[in-house]
């Protein structure tokens, strides 16, 4: 499975930045399957099928770690967006991390960098 | 033996020498009897001729010697010898004189003897010289052996005949070896010459001598002695030889050697002695002036001694001087004076100056003697001790002041287990400590102060606290934090710096502390560091809105100028909304004032809007997207729907029912509209604006025109 068609969620509380994120995704021929902007909506969207998970660090004023660290647990891979710099990463979870605001060249090669080595490991 | 030829006695001639000459002269016949006597004999017995011839003259004889003289008289004529024969004879006024009488036998040629002729010679005077001579050398030699002197005799070679008591037991003498005893044998050799010389001339000359000299007494000791000599002559004027005293000098000269020791030790002292030290006499003459002195009075040694204060000093001075040491005469202590004396070094030098008598040893009046020790130095100093300890009584006043007054806490330890900490005012404050307490957790009370320290989150054992671990290593501590946990629960967190104090030896003596509460400035420093990181956060998140909202206008949008007005109106909005946010200080904006703002660009549609709802805030977050929704709904109502006609009408409301807060938009009398063919912006917004609220969205598109619901839970996003 390559990028296009694969199947990715998106968390993040910013509703505009959901909007042209998913926008993003779509234009490279990625299906965006699940959006949430609140934890409680991810921890329910981080149980389903997908791909890719792109996580904002911060939602509504909360850690993203429980999510991540269930989707990491999934075996999922995560690219993590961060509003101001906040680079630590959850305990036990390896991702790489996007700038926001991020722009589509920035996302599209790590997007598909990403799904590629995911598809050499299955 | 006279010849009797040769002598006529009865010849005229010789009756008239006879008569003429000065001795008594007497005649007798073979028989002994006197047959003659001269005239001076009858003048000095007094009695005629007739009654002294034949052994008439006998009584004239003292008693005492006339048995002995007739005796010796008879016995020489009996061997018709010379003789000489010494007696008293009684003169005219009945007194007895010696008298020597002679006699010589007359004896003719032919050998016949006719008898004696004689004469009689006054030894009166002779005889009691040499009695009285005799007496008084007895007299001296008695004199010599008992007196307390070594005294000597010579004869008028020199040659030792009387050596007294004294002398003997100088020399070990005995009465056995003193005949061959050899006096200069003791002299010490070195003296040989000198001693030789002298009493040679003296013996030449019969002069005397004094001559000094070392004699080796009888234990081998070489003793200083002078000899003080003196010719002595008989009464008439012969040189008899020296008669001379010896006197042990030895001690004396030890004495006259140690004093000149002991007054060496004094002038070296004196030099030496950093103060003034002089002696005047009774007239109050300089007599002695050490260095120091000298320097001083600016006059050498020799310009001193001998001039009195007013030879030296103006008229001032001197009088002061003057004064001070007839004081220092009249009590018996002396006295101790301040003296003042304009020095070659043109400062006037102040002196604290002792004077006092010395009872002169000549007995010509008391000496004054004087020390002074130069306070010039002194006195400025104390001067400047004066201005020191004024101005360190205010800096501790001020210290005090400061102490009291500093709104941090202050804390010192003056021992280096810091036993004993005193607090200032806010240190004591600080620690709920009563003013004055001992604060030292490391005290006798320790155990009982109200708080404990810690140091990220462990307590500190009393070893470890600062001021103890400062002044156990003698190295400052700064910029240290801890926080004080008290028993009551509360927490305040303390800056603190310290820095040891040491004694003159460099031991560590205590130390000082300042602590400063920075509970406020942490929390104050948390809510700034969230703020900007809230900042960033916004700035950041603005940014990709904005981003957000340019590609979102550019996918909507064909040509250059739509675009424009269009991402304009969007960008107001969301500045609008900002400004909104901001005045609110980001805390949460009410509805309806976010409505207003939203909608502000229609203010011509003003009369076409209804707007009603209750007070409720909402959050920034929200609040954003809410006023970006608004803003699609009006500009699409203005373009397409109700307000583009002045029929219609926009009626916006909002109902909070405690668990959710449903908001309205439905416009009515405008042109039909019909669901849009492609989802626009405004409905894809909606859409998304729901989901981040965590709600729902419905947009319907009735023919009399759009209506919009949103539906989002109160308890997040809303308060009353």
């Amino acid at each position: 499975m390559g990028v296009r068609g694969a199947r990715l969620i998106l968390v993040e509380d910013e509703a505009l930045l959901a909007l042209d994120l998913q926008d993003m995704l779509e234009d490279m021929g990625c299906l965006v399957v699940g959006t949430a902007g609140r934890l409680e909506e991810a921890l329910v969207l981080a149980e389903t099928e997908f791909d890719l998970a792109l996580l904002d660090m911060n939602i509504g004023g909360a850690r993203i770690d429980p999510v991540a660290r269930r989707i990491a647990e999934r075996g999922i891979p995560i690219i993590f967006v961060t509003g101001y710099g906040q680079r630590t990463l959850p305990p036990g979870v390896t991702a790489p991390v996007l700038d926001k605001p991020c722009s589509q060249e920035a996302l599209w090669p790590l997007v598909g960098a990403v799904l590629e080595a995911r598809n050499a490991e299955q | 033996m006279l010849s009797s030829k040769l002598l006529e006695l009865d010849s005229p001639t010789f009756r008239r020498m006879a008569d003429a000459a000065p001795v008594l002269m007497w005649a007798s016949g073979p028989d002994k009897e006197c047959r003659w006597l001269n005239k001076r004999w009858t003048d000095f017995v007094g009695r005629s001729m007739a009654q002294e011839l034949g052994f008439g003259w006998a009584d004239n004889i003292h008693p005492e010697d006339l048995e002995k003289g007739i005796s010796q008289y008879k016995r020489s004529f009996d061997r018709r010898e010379e003789f000489s024969i010494e007696f008293r004879l009684r003169r005219h006024d009945g007194v007895y004189r010696w008298m020597l009488g002679t006699g010589v036998p007359l004896v003719s040629p032919e050998g016949s003897f006719s008898g004696y002729i004689g004469s009689c010679t006054d030894i009166t005077e002779q005889k009691l010289g040499q009695a009285a001579l005799r007496e008084s050398e007895d007299r001296f030699r008695l004199l010599s052996e008992r007196a307390p002197a070594m005294i000597w005799l010579s004869d008028d070679a020199g040659k030792c005949v009387h050596i007294n008591h004294r002398l003997r037991e100088f020399w070990g003498l005995v009465d056995d070896t003193l005949p061959d005893f050899d006096w200069s044998s003791t002299l010490h050799p070195d003296d040989a010459a000198h001693v030789g010389a002298a009493v040679e001339k003296a013996l030449t000359n019969k002069t005397g001598f004094t001559v000094q000299m070392r004699l080796r007494n009888h234990g081998g000791e070489y003793r200083i002695i002078r000899t003080d000599a003196q010719p002595h002559f008989s009464p008439s004027g012969d040189f008899l030889g020296l008669v001379g005293v010896n006197i042990d000098m030895t001690e004396e000269a030890r004495a006259n050697q140690a004093l000149r020791r002991s007054e060496e030790r004094f002038a070296r002292f004196m030099h030496h002695l950093p103060g003034l030290a002089w002696i005047k006499d009774g007239d109050g003459r300089y007599i002695f002036a050490n260095e120091a002195a000298t320097r001083a009075f600016g006059a050498s040694q020799g310009e001193l001694i001998g001039r009195t204060d007013d030879d030296l000093f103006p008229p001032e001075t001197a009088r002061q001087f003057r004064e001070n040491d007839a004081r220092a005469q009249r009590e018996p202590g002396g006295a101790r004076v301040i003296e003042t004396l304009l020095q070659p070094d043109g400062m006037l030098h102040q002196s604290i100056v002792s004077k006092f008598g010395i009872p002169d040893p000549d007995g010509s009046g008391t000496l004054t003697g004087g020390v002074a020790i130069d306070v010039t130095d002194h006195k400025a100093a104390e001067v400047r001790i004066a201005v020191l300890n004024e101005n360190l009584k205010n800096r501790l006043e001020e210290q005090d002041a400061l102490l009291a007054a500093l709104p941090v806490g202050v804390f010192i330890a003056r021992d280096p287990e810091c036993r004993e900490i005193i607090a200032n005012k806010a240190g004591a404050e600080l620690l709920s400590l009563p003013e004055g307490a001992n604060a030292s957790k490391s005290g006798p009370n320790g155990s009982a102060l109200p708080f404990k320290v810690h140091s990220g989150g462990k307590e500190l054992s009393t070893s470890e606290l600062p001021m103890q671990r400062c002044a156990r290593l003698g190295t400052p501590i700064h910029g240290e934090e801890v926080d004080v946990v008290f028993t009551d629960g509360r927490t305040v967190t303390l800056h603190e710096s310290v820095s040891p104090l040491f004694d003159v030896n460099g031991k560590v003596r205590g130390c000082v502390a300042v602590f400063v509460d920075i509970t406020e400035r942490k929390q104050s420093e948390r809510q700034k560091n969230l703020f900007i990181d809230e900042l960033n956060h916004r700035v950041k998140n603005t940014l990709a809105i904005v981003q957000s909202i340019a590609a979102q206008t550019l996918r909507q949008t064909d040509e250059p100028k739509a675009f424009r007005t269009a991402f304009t109106g969007r960008l107001d909005a969301l500045a609008r909304a900002h400004s909104l946010l901001t005045t609110a200080l980001w805390e949460g904006v009410d509805l309806a004032a976010l409505v207003e703002v939203a909608l502000s660009p229609f203010e011509n549609f003003k009369g076409q809007v209804t707007v009603h709802g209750s007070s409720i805030v909402i959050r920034p977050n929200g609040a954003v997207t809410l006023a970006l929704v608004l803003h699609e709904l009006a500009t699409n109502a203005a373009k397409y729907g109700a307000l583009s006609t002045t029929s219609g009408k926009v009626a916006i409301s909002w109902v909070d029912d405690g668990t959710s807060i449903t908001l309205r938009w439905s416009e009515v009398g405008g042109p039909r509209v019909d669901k849009p063919a492609r989802k626009g912006f405004g409905s894809r917004l909606i859409a998304a604006s729901a989901s981040q609220l965590g709600g729902t969205a419905e947009v319907a598109y009735a023919g009399d025109g759009v209506k919009a619901t949103l539906m989002f839970p109160s308890r997040e996003h809303a308060s009353a």
